[in-house]
């Protein structure tokens, strides 16, 4: 008969395995958020979500989500992108006429390679606020 | 404390073997592992903590409004807590306390004229920084600017 004590250790070590096993699961896919952004304060122009990335690519291409909300949480506009290697890609471009949005969501395989931003256009004026 | 009892063999004199050393190498193992359990446990309430973040100073052209804003990428309802800083004073010029955030959504704190004061910076008090970001914005005519808080 195992001792007590024995029967914790395997237990606990048990516990850890699957605690570590979780946190190595849970980074292999990373959802990005930029900062708010004011679209319901602006009435022309538009707002699309970017990506990029900086790493290899594969023949397919590396799937990225990515979606626009309003400041409600309704999505405006939802795409999957498939990245190269060096790639940056834009999301469906939103009009600021008839929707107001507040942040893009990227979801991807890590953001270390990867990153994700807000892109606001309206003539001359351009403004990027990234993600973290 | 209580220690182990080793039951699987025993000497001429009836002490168990390596009772000593084994027992010890068992409560270091199981202090190690209550030690690695204790860090991850106190990692997750870390993450989990509410948390202050500010922005960088900015100084907006006169002209435009200045405010902060806060947005909750999670799942979960959260409360934040808004102040807007300035050059010319200590303490907030606007404050927006309690504002209770839902998923995927969006909320502006109340807005300053950049002409009337000097609005610089924001500070928020957010539930975590994994689901909730926070911005100093100014918006001028279609001119837009967007400081993150880290």
């Amino acid at each position: 008969m195992k001792s007590f004590a024995t029967l914790n250790v395997q237990t606990l070590a048990l516990v850890v395995a699957v605690v570590l096993a979780s946190a190595t699961f849970a980074s292999a896919a990373v959802t990005l958020r930029t900062f708010p952004f004011p679209g319901s304060e602006l009435f022309s122009g538009s707002v699309a979500c970017a990506v990029r990335n900086g790493g290899t690519g594969t023949p397919d291409g590396i799937s990225v989500k990515v979606n626009v909300f309003d400041s409600d949480g309704t999505v405006l506009a939802s795409d999957q992108l498939f990245m190269q290697a060096n790639d940056a890609d834009l999301g469906t471009a939103v009009d600021l006429r008839t929707v107001s949005p507040a942040m893009c969501e990227c979801t991807m395989p890590n953001d270390t390679l990867f990153t994700c931003s807000l892109i606001y256009t309206n003539g001359p004026i351009h403004a990027v606020v990234p993600s973290q | 404390m209580r220690l182990v009892r080793d039951t699987r063999s025993t000497t001429n004199a009836g002490r168990p073997l390596g009772h000593g050393r084994r027992t010890l190498e068992e409560i270091m193992t199981l202090t190690r592992l209550l030690v690695a359990l204790a860090l991850v446990a106190g990692l997750a309430v870390a993450a989990e903590a509410a948390v202050t973040v500010r922005t960088a100073p900015a100084e907006p052209l006169g002209g435009g409004t200045a405010h902060c804003a806060v947005t909750n990428g999670g799942t979960a309802n959260g409360t934040a807590t808004l102040s807007l800083f300035s050059f010319s004073d200590n303490g907030p010029i606007a404050t927006d306390a309690g504002i209770v955030v839902g998923p995927n959504r969006t909320v502006t704190g109340s807005a300053v004229s950049t002409s009337a004061t000097d609005p610089s910076w924001c500070e928020c008090s957010i539930p975590n920084k994994n689901d909730f970001r926070c911005s100093f914005i100014v918006v001028n005519g279609e001119n837009v600017t967007v400081v993150p808080a880290r």
